[in-house]
C-alpha cells in the first residue's frame, strides 16, 4: 500500500463525527471502502494512461487543521459576489457572507446534512467508483463544502464566489471540499469556485462539484485552479441537464505540481446546451490533465467545447475531451476544439479528442492542433520593433485571450489577464498593448 | 489456411496433371496449439533451423500473453485449441463442380463487379483443375521480374531460397512479441508474399497477390514482408475486390514493409472477405498487424486501403519514420453495413528530422453497423520540423448505426505542427434531394455521393483498381438507404 493511501486512512479514522448521523456515517464508510478496492490508478489504467501518481504515491497528507488566518484578502480583489471561504480546508466565518446565506438558498455542507442527510448520496447517480475512485474519496470525508438550492425562477443577485485557500502552514494536508448545485426550473445563477494556493503549499485538494439543472436553468459555473506549484489537485465534476437548461463551464487550470480535472455532463432533454471554455497553462515541471465527457442522452441538445493549452519548460499536459452521441439522441450538435501551444523543448503534450456516435442525424466535429507561433505574424511584430521575446509572449498572450474573453465576469477577466500577463516572460514591458 | 496453400501449390504446380494423389488425411494436424504443431508446420514447410527458432521463441512468448480487449469491437471469446493451424484444404468434391453450383448472389455480384467470366470461377472457389486460365499470365510476369532483379515469391519459397534476407529482415519491423495476434501469426504462419526490389530499381509493374492466388493460396495466417532497397520503387496490391470463398473464421496476418535511403512504396489493400449475413452470423474476423519502417533518409511509405468485407476489421496500418525527411501516408475507406464492425486507424510515428505524415481516413456506417477510427500521432524529442495532418470523416446511414473517432495526439517537440479534424453527419438531405429532382434513382444517388466522400482515398488506388472500388462500394451498401 502507498503511502498516500495509508496517510489517507489514517485521516479517514481520525476524521470528525459525521454531520447528520449514522446514514451520512454509513455513506462515508461505504465510500472509502469503495476508494480502496480500487486504490490509485495505475500504469494499465487507460483513463489515467498519461498521468502518473508516483511522486504523489509516496506523499503522506494529514487532516486540515485550524490555523490563524495570516490575511483577509485572499483571492480575487474586488469581486462584487457573496464570498465563502475555506482556509486550509476549513470553513472560515469571519471572511464569508454568512449573512446573505439564508436568504438565496446558500447552507454550508454540514449544515444541509444535518437537515437532510439524504443529501450524502449526493444530487446525481453515483459515477462508477472504478473509475471516479477520487469522487468516492470525497464522498468518504464529506464534511466541509456549500450547498446551494435555488428555488424556481429565482435569479442569484451576485455571484456565489467559492474560496478554497492554503496558507504556507507546517504540515500538507488533504482537504475534500465538496459543492452540490440544485438550480429549479427556471433559475439563474453564477457560481466561482477558486482554488488558491500561497507558494511552496504542497497539500492535496480533492473537490468534486455536482450540478442538476432543471428545465430551463441556467449556470455560469467557473473553475479556477491557482494552487501552488508543489500542490495536488484533483477536481471532479459532474452535471445533468433537463431540457432548455444552459451551463456554461470555464475552466482555468493554471496551477499545481499536478493537477487533473474530470468533468462529466449528461444532456437530459431537447434544447439543452452545454459550453465549454477551457484553458491550462503549465510551465516548470506542472502537469495538467483535463478530462471532458458529454453524454448525449436525448435528441435536440447542443454542446460546444473548446479547450486551449499553453506549455512552457519541461512541463506536459493531457486533453482528452469525449463526446457520446446516444442511441436516438438525434439532432446532436457537437463541437469540440483543443489547440495547444508548445514554447519550449522538454514540454509534452498528450491530447484525445474523442468522438463516439450511435446516431446518424447529427453534426459532430472536432479538431486538435499542435503548433508554435505563427512565424510571419513574429516577423510582423519585430519589423515594428518589438523585441523577440516581447513578441513572443505578446502572441502568447492573444491566443489564449480568445479563452479569457469569454468569461462573463468582467473583475475576473482582469484577474486572470492579469495572472498570466505574470506568467508569460517580457509580457510586463508590453502590458500597456493589453487592453482589459 | 497453410495446408490449403501448400496442396494447392501441389495441384496448380504440376501434378494435377497426374490427378490428385495427395494423401490429404495424413497431412491433417488435428485442432490444437502446442509446440509439437509448431514443429510441424515449420518440418512441413522445410524450413532452415533460425526459422523454426524463431517460431517457437514466438510460441513461449504467445503462452504468456492475454487476449487483447481494448478495441471497440464485440465478438465472443475465440478458442484458439479449436483451430486447426495446418488443416488440408476441403476434397475437391467438396468445392462447386462449376459455375452452375455456386450460388446464385455470389454471381449476381461478380457481374456487377465486371468480374471476367474466368475470375468468376477461381474466386467462387471451384475445384481448381477448372481454373488454370491466369497461370500462364502469371508466369510472364515472373520472367518480366526476374530480369530487373525483383524477387516475388511465396513466402515458404523464401524462407528455402533466401534465408539471408529473411533472417536480416523478419520480424525486424513487427517483432514476434508486438501484439497478441502478432505473435500467434509469427508462430504458425503457413505462407504470404515476399518481395525484394533491389537498389535502384523501379518495379516495372504493379506486383499483386492477384496474380500469385493460384500458386499459394491466401489464408489465414499470412505473412508479408517487402523490402525496398536504396532508391527503388513498388507498388503492392493485395486482395481484390471480388468476394472471396473462404473456410476460416479468424484471419491474423502480419504485414512489414521496410524502405531504405530513397525508397517508396505504395501498399494497397482492398478487402472484401465474407461479412457475415444480415443478421451477423459467421463473417470473417481481420485481426492484422500491417507496419511499414521508413528506415532510410528520404523513404516514402503509402498505406491505401479499402475495406468492406469481413464481420469484424481491426488493423492499424502504421509508419515508423525513422529516417530523416522520410514521409507516410495512410488513406482509408471502411464501409459496414448490417452488423459488421471495423476498428481501424494507423499510427505514424515520427522520430527523424523533418518527417510528414498525413492521414485520411472515411467511415461509412449503415445499418446497426460500426466503424471506428482509432489513431496515434507521435511526435519523439528531436523530431524537429515533424508534420502531421489528419483528417477522419464519418458518414451515417440509417439511425441504428455507429461512428467513433479515437484518436491519440502525443507530442514531445516543440518543432512539430500537428492538425487533426474529424466530422462526422449523416449523409445529407441536400445533396439527396438535388440528385432525385435531377432524375437520378436513390440508390445512385447515393452511390454518387458516397463516392465523392472518399474520392480523396479512390485516386491514391491504381487506376482499374479504382474502378473496381467504386463499384464494390455500391454493393456494399445495397439496401442501405430506402
Amino acid at each position: 500500500m502507498s503511502a498516500m493511501i495509508q496517510s489517507l486512512q489514517d485521516n479517514f479514522s481520525r476524521q470528525p463525527v459525521a454531520p447528520g448521523g449514522d446514514y451520512v456515517h454509513q455513506v462515508r464508510e461505504k465510500a472509502m471502502k469503495e476508494f480502496l478496492n480500487t486504490g490509485l490508478p495505475g500504469p494499465r489504467d487507460e483513463y489515467w494512461k498519461y498521468t502518473r501518481l508516483r511522486i504523489f504515491a509516496k506523499r503522506t497528507f494529514g487532516l486540515p487543521q485550524e490555523n490563524a488566518i495570516t490575511g483577509s484578502d485572499f483571492g480575487i480583489k474586488n469581486l462584487d459576489a457573496i464570498r465563502i471561504v475555506f482556509v486550509d480546508g476549513l470553513y472560515s466565518p469571519a471572511l464569508s457572507d454568512e449573512s446573505a446565506f439564508a436568504e438565496n438558498g446558500i447552507r454550508l455542507l454540514a449544515d444541509a446534512l444535518r437537515d437532510d442527510s439524504g443529501l450524502a448520496g449526493g444530487l446525481l447517480p453515483q459515477p462508477d467508483p472504478a473509475i471516479h475512485q477520487f469522487a468516492a474519496l470525497n464522498r468518504a470525508f464529506q464534511d466541509q463544502g456549500v450547498v446551494l438550492e435555488l428555488a424556481a425562477e429565482r435569479e442569484l443577485p451576485r455571484p456565489l464566489y467559492l474560496l478554497f485557500h492554503s496558507q504556507k502552514t507546517g504540515q500538507d494536508t488533504a482537504s475534500h471540499p465538496r459543492i452540490l448545485i440544485r438550480s429549479g426550473a427556471g433559475s439563474k445563477a453564477s457560481v466561482i469556485e477558486h482554488y488558491n494556493g500561497e507558494e511552496k503549499t504542497a497539500g492535496f485538494c480533492n473537490a468534486l462539484t455536482e450540478i442538476d439543472l432543471a428545465s430551463g436553468a441556467q449556470l455560469t459555473h467557473y473553475r479556477i485552479q491557482t494552487e501552488s506549484d508543489t500542490a495536488f489537485h484533483v477536481g471532479s465534476l459532474f452535471a445533468r441537464q433537463a431540457e432548455d437548461s444552459r451551463l456554461v463551464s470555464h475552466n482555468l487550470s493554471l496551477g499545481g505540481r499536478l493537477a487533473r480535472t474530470n468533468m462529466q455532463f449528461e444532456l437530459m432533454g431537447r434544447g439543452a446546451e452545454l459550453v465549454l471554455n477551457g484553458l491550462y497553462l503549465v510551465s516548470g515541471k506542472q502537469h495538467i490533465d483535463n478530462h471532458t465527457l458529454v453524454n448525449h442522452r436525448k435528441p435536440g441538445a447542443s454542446s460546444f467545447q473548446d479547450y486551449r493549452g499553453i506549455l512552457n519548460d519541461k512541463a506536459r499536459a493531457v486533453f482528452c475531451g469525449k463526446a457520446v452521441v446516444h442511441p436516438d439522441a438525434q439532432q446532436t450538435v457537437a463541437t469540440q476544439s483543443n489547440r495547444n501551444l508548445l514554447l519550449s523543448h522538454g514540454a509534452e503534450i498528450d491530447t484525445q479528442p474523442v468522438l463516439e456516435i450511435y446516431a446518424d442525424d447529427v453534426q459532430c466535429s472536432h479538431g486538435a492542433t499542435v503548433g508554435q507561433l505563427d512565424t510571419n505574424a513574429l516577423f510582423y511584430l519585430k519589423t515594428r520593433g518589438v523585441p523577440e521575446d516581447e513578441a513572443r509572449s505578446l502572441l502568447t498572450f492573444a491566443f489564449a485571450e480568445d479563452v479569457v474573453l469569454r468569461l462573463e465576469n468582467q473583475t475576473l477577466r482582469n484577474a486572470i489577464t492579469e495572472h498570466l500577463i505574470g506568467r508569460l516572460p517580457e509580457m510586463k514591458n508590453t502590458d500597456e498593448l493589453v487592453t482589459t | 489456411m497453410s495446408k490449403q496453400n501448400q496442396e494447392l501449390e501441389k495441384f496448380v504446380g504440376g501434378q494435377y496433371k497426374h490427378g490428385f494423389v495427395t494423401d490429404i488425411q495424413s497431412d491433417t494436424i488435428p485442432p490444437g496449439l502446442d509446440e509439437s504443431v509448431v514443429r510441424l508446420v515449420s518440418k512441413k514447410k522445410k524450413e532452415p533451423e533460425f526459422m523454426l527458432d524463431w517460431r517457437l521463441q514466438a510460441f513461449a512468448h504467445w503462452q504468456t500473453m492475454e487476449t487483447p480487449v481494448w478495441a471497440h469491437v464485440h465478438y465472443p471469446p475465440i478458442d484458439f485449441q479449436e483451430i486447426s493451424y495446418f488443416s488440408a484444404p476441403k476434397t475437391p468434391d467438396d468445392a462447386p463442380r462449376s459455375l452452375d453450383e455456386v450460388d446464385p448472389k455470389l454471381l449476381e455480384t461478380y457481374d456487377k463487379l465486371g468480374i471476367p467470366l474466368h475470375e468468376r470461377a477461381r474466386l467462387a472457389g471451384v475445384a481448381v483443375d477448372a481454373v488454370f486460365d491466369s497461370v500462364s499470365v502469371a508466369t510472364t510476369f515472373k520472367a518480366k521480374l526476374a530480369e530487373s532483379g525483383v524477387i516475388f515469391c511465396p513466402f515458404s519459397e523464401a524462407v528455402r531460397e533466401h534465408p539471408a534476407l529473411l533472417e536480416q529482415y523478419l520480424g525486424s519491423v513487427v517483432p514476434y512479441a508486438d501484439n497478441f495476434y502478432a505473435c500467434l501469426n509469427s508462430t504458425v504462419f503457413t505462407d504470404g508474399s515476399f518481395v525484394f526490389i533491389p537498389k535502384g530499381v523501379r518495379c516495372p509493374m504493379e506486383l499483386s497477390t492477384y496474380f500469385r492466388i493460384n500458386e499459394a493460396k491466401t489464408g489465414q495466417f499470412e505473412r508479408t514482408l517487402i523490402i525496398a532497397e536504396e532508391g527503388s520503387h513498388v507498388s503492392y496490391l493485395e486482395g481484390c475486390t471480388a468476394p472471396m470463398r473462404d473456410e476460416n473464421q479468424l484471419h491474423a496476418a502480419v504485414v512489414e514493409l521496410i524502405a531504405l535511403d530513397d525508397a517508396r512504396i505504395k501498399y494497397a489493400t482492398v478487402q472484401n472477405w465474407y461479412p457475415g449475413d444480415a443478421e451477423g452470423r459467421g463473417g470473417i474476423y481481420n485481426f492484422v498487424t500491417k507496419r511499414g519502417d521508413c528506415r532510410g533518409d528520404n523513404s516514402h511509405i503509402s498505406w491505401t486501403q479499402v475495406e468492406t468485407g469481413s464481420a469484424i476489421t481491426w488493423k492499424y496500418p502504421s509508419c515508423i519514420l525513422r529516417g530523416d525527411h522520410s514521409v507516410g501516408e495512410f488513406y482509408s475507406v471502411a464501409v459496414t453495413n448490417n452488423l459488421q464492425q471495423a476498428d481501424t486507424g494507423t499510427k505514424m510515428i515520427h522520430i527523424g528530422k523533418n518527417t510528414k505524415s498525413t492521414i485520411i481516413s472515411k467511415g461509412i456506417s449503415a445499418g446497426r453497423a460500426s466503424t471506428a477510427y482509432r489513431g496515434l500521432v507521435k511526435v519523439l524529442t528531436g523530431a524537429t520540423g515533424a508534420r502531421n495532418f489528419t483528417q477522419c470523416d464519418s458518414l451515417l446511414m440509417g439511425d441504428r448505426c455507429a461512428a467513433h473517432t479515437f484518436p491519440y495526439i502525443e507530442v514531445k517537440e516543440p518543432d512539430a505542427q500537428i492538425e487533426h479534424e474529424a466530422t462526422t453527419s449523416k449523409i445529407g438531405e441536400d445533396e439527396l434531394f438535388y440528385c432525385r429532382q435531377r432524375g437520378i434513382e436513390e440508390e445512385d444517388a447515393v452511390n454518387m455521393i458516397v463516392n465523392g466522400f472518399c474520392k480523396e482515398v479512390f485516386k491514391e488506388l491504381p487506376m482499374e483498381f479504382a474502378v473496381e472500388a467504386q463499384n464494390l462500394l455500391a454493393v456494399s451498401l445495397e439496401g442501405a438507404v430506402g
